[in-house]
């Protein structure tokens, strides 16, 4: 199965300003703005998510023209400058939002309006092409501390709750979470 | 190489041979893309375990900084890893223990850091690791546990208790709730 790189629908236009977009959406969600001022939007352009997105965008876009090298030098900027970990191959469409970026490991395709929270990963344990990569439906949350690993597919509208680690594929509007803790007797 | 003494650069160079080997068979065994920082990290690692036993410890201890800095993978210069170390993606790797050959490492592992300070061959509160252990993305050893031979510890386990040789741990499926409607 060969996925259609979201870069031959989208132009890297409307992938940052669908970034931006969704962005502005959980900022204003927080703010109560419906309508975000200029500087509002420059605000939201210069954190740690939108850079995030804008280097990804353009790693992606050097890799599906073969330049791999360069993109992998983009890559290697948001590990050490945000240390986050998206592997330039992942075809991630707009909306991608990424609050707080540290420790975060995407290596799989994800549709629209992708949220991934700190600590979160999303990878194929295997060393295999980006064809057997994880896919992610649109509109997914990956919360905190979540890992989607293996060859699998997720839904439209999955949310992935904090701690659950996801091995297997899962139908559209889920919601998961983490088994309990268990209390240890003292 | 033995727990508590440095390596000489002859055995640097094996290790190093050693490493290089695996990761090479490990790209060559699949057309997945791995990256450059797959190897810096290794190398960064024992450069900095290498002067750290030859009592250059400031200089060790640039190579653990940069190592963090370069990879996202924290690997302490006192951990003892046997040859064979593949780290395919180093992204919030944390090694603090001893481990024997052919360890592989997937994304966000951390290996040490229990709460006991037991002490069973690897320095007070480190887990021991045998041979061909593989960790899957996020998986955890804490304390002082020894895990056996050819080991798969899978995604988002955590694991502090003993293995036994050719275990396979899988971390419990997540609850699911379908939803109606999006929010």
């Amino acid at each position: 199965m060969k996925m259609q790189s979201p870069e031959h629908i989208y132009s890297l236009r409307q992938l940052l300003s669908g970034d931006l977009a969704n962005a502005l959406e959980h900022n204003s969600d927080v703010l109560g703005e419906t309508r975000p001022s200029l500087r509002r939007k420059l605000n939201v352009c210069l954190t740690p998510g939108m850079l995030i997105c804008l280097t990804h965008r353009i790693a992606h876009w050097l890799w599906i023209r073969g330049w791999s090298r360069l993109a992998r030098c983009f890559s290697q900027f948001n590990v050490v400058l945000h240390h986050i970990d998206i592997h330039p191959a992942c075809q991630i469409a707009p909306g991608l939002y990424i609050p707080h970026p540290a420790g975060i490991l995407l290596q799989g395709h994800a549709g629209k309006k992708l949220v991934v929270l700190a600590g979160a990963g999303l990878s194929n344990s295997c060393n295999v092409a980006p064809e057997y990569w994880p896919r992610l439906g649109h509109d997914v949350w990956i919360a905190s501390r979540a890992l989607v690993s293996g060859p699998i597919t997720v839904g439209d509208h999955v949310r992935i709750g904090p701690g659950a680690v996801l091995n297997e594929s899962v139908q559209a509007s889920t919601k998961l979470f983490a088994p309990r803790p268990v209390l240890a007797k003292r | 190489m033995i727990y508590g003494h440095p390596i000489t650069r002859a055995e640097l160079k094996a290790l190093l041979a050693a490493d290089r080997e695996r990761l090479q068979r490990w790209r060559a065994s699949g057309d997945g893309p791995v990256p450059d920082r797959a190897w810096l990290a290794v190398r960064l690692y024992r450069l900095a375990c290498y002067h750290h036993g030859n009592g250059r410890r400031s200089l060790a201890r640039l190579f653990w900084q940069a190592n963090l800095v370069l990879t996202g993978a924290d690997i302490t210069p006192i951990t003892l890893i046997g040859p064979g170390l593949v780290i395919p993606r180093p992204q919030g790797v944390t090694l603090f223990g001893v481990a024997g050959r052919n360890l592989t490492i997937m994304g966000m592992a951390v290996i040490g850091g229990g709460t006991s300070r037991q002490d069973i061959g690897a320095g007070p509160g480190r887990p021991l690791l045998g041979n061909d252990v593989t960790f899957d993305m996020g998986a955890m050893v804490l304390g002082p546990v020894r895990i056996g031979n050819r080991v798969h510890i899978g995604a988002g386990c955590t694991v502090m208790q003993d293995l036994a040789d050719d275990d396979r741990v899988m971390a419990p499926a997540p609850i699911r709730q379908p939803r109606t409607g999006a929010s």
